[in-house]
């Protein structure tokens, strides 16, 4: 069956090799991209959007305009941000659209207050999660696409439009605000 | 700098993205500074804690709406979908009997323009015609004087 096939299977060609067979027709390419990038992908749009159903409609139109758009990609080198940034925009219009994002002055890092009191008894993974998904758009996309090593900060500006200086402050401010938070629970997990 | 700045420069340390005196700057003042040093722990346990976070794994059902994209996408453009001959291929493709014609005018074309370029050059014979036996020559091209006939 091609989707359990899916999980394990593995190809050694580059991403620039396989964006060549899909460009000169090879249907067969397209599904290694799938498999290569189907979990990145569908990871950083369920943690933009916190919600399984989106996430999956914000991949499956990923991978749609990747296959529309594959030939306005200049660089083939460019290839992996150029999907994140697809992934990212879908997942930000999506938010969007359901007028979820606030419009607060730039300095405020949190949708709305989450006192980590409220949070005590549950799984630390969980409780990660919890925060991860009140962080403003803006820092959780940078904070997503930094910590799992998926791009570069050079990435992340060519995928976000920012400037590099621009992401790594993000980045910064996204860490701070959240270790911030989970400070305390970290500190009481110890003490006990 | 101020500890905001090293804080800035603690992340970026993480990321890989300090040069040697920038690290070499920043582990000086993480020696004499109990907050920044608070700072490095915190965000060591935040990135331990999502690292630990495992990544979700796509539906069956979403792989199967993902791997059904280009036959969608050969359908909504009708063309048939061969997972060898490719999609993109035959959104390129013309129809056989257009192909023919074309290359036909075009090798036509071809033919005919070539054997204009080689065709062999008239050799001009002097103006020589004989008149019972002897030849009569047109002189011609003196200025001032009609043309005329000599024998």
């Amino acid at each position: 069956m091609i989707v359990s096939s899916l999980k394990n299977d593995v190809t050694s060609q580059t991403d620039e090799q396989l964006l060549g067979q899909l460009r000169a027709g090879d249907a067969r390419a397209f599904e290694l991209i799938y498999k290569r990038y189907r979990r990145p992908i569908y990871a950083l749009c369920l943690r933009l959007l916190g919600n399984e159903s989106r996430a999956e409609d914000a991949t499956e139109e990923t991978f749609l305009k990747m296959v529309n758009g594959i030939d306005s990609l200049a660089a083939p080198g460019a290839f992996r941000p150029w999907l994140f940034q697809i992934a990212r925009n879908e997942g930000l219009m999506m938010l969007r659209q359901r007028k979820n994002t606030t419009e607060a002055n730039d300095d405020t890092v949190w949708t709305d207050e989450t006192p980590l009191t409220l949070l005590t008894g549950r799984e630390t993974t969980e409780i990660i999660q919890g925060l991860l998904s009140k962080l403003r758009a803006e820092y959780r996309e940078v904070l997503l696409l930094r910590e799992d090593d998926l791009l570069s900060y050079a990435e992340i500006a060519a995928a976000t439009g920012l400037t590099e200086s621009a992401v790594k402050s993000r980045i910064f401010k996204a860490r701070k605000a959240h270790a911030a938070r989970l400070a305390p629970l970290f500190k009481e997990r110890i003490d006990r | 700098m101020n500890c905001a700045a090293y804080q800035e420069d603690i992340s970026r340390y993480l990321d890989d993205d300090l040069s040697d005196r920038e690290e070499q700057e920043m582990f000086a003042h993480l020696a004499g500074c109990e907050s920044c040093r608070g700072f490095v722990r915190d965000v060591m346990q935040l990135r331990n804690a999502l690292r630990r976070i495992p990544a979700p794994e796509p539906s069956d059902s979403l792989d199967r709406r993902v791997l059904s994209i280009p036959e969608q996408w050969a359908r909504e453009h009708h063309h048939v979908l061969s997972r060898t001959a490719g999609f993109w291929k035959q959104r390129l493709a013309v129809p056989m009997p257009a192909a023919a014609a074309v290359l036909l005018a075009f090798l036509l074309t071809t033919v005919l323009a070539l054997s204009m370029w080689f065709r062999p050059v008239e050799q001009t014979k002097p103006e020589v015609r004989y008149i019972m036996g002897l030849p009569e020559v047109e002189v011609r091209g003196i200025p001032g004087l009609p043309a005329k006939s000599v024998q």
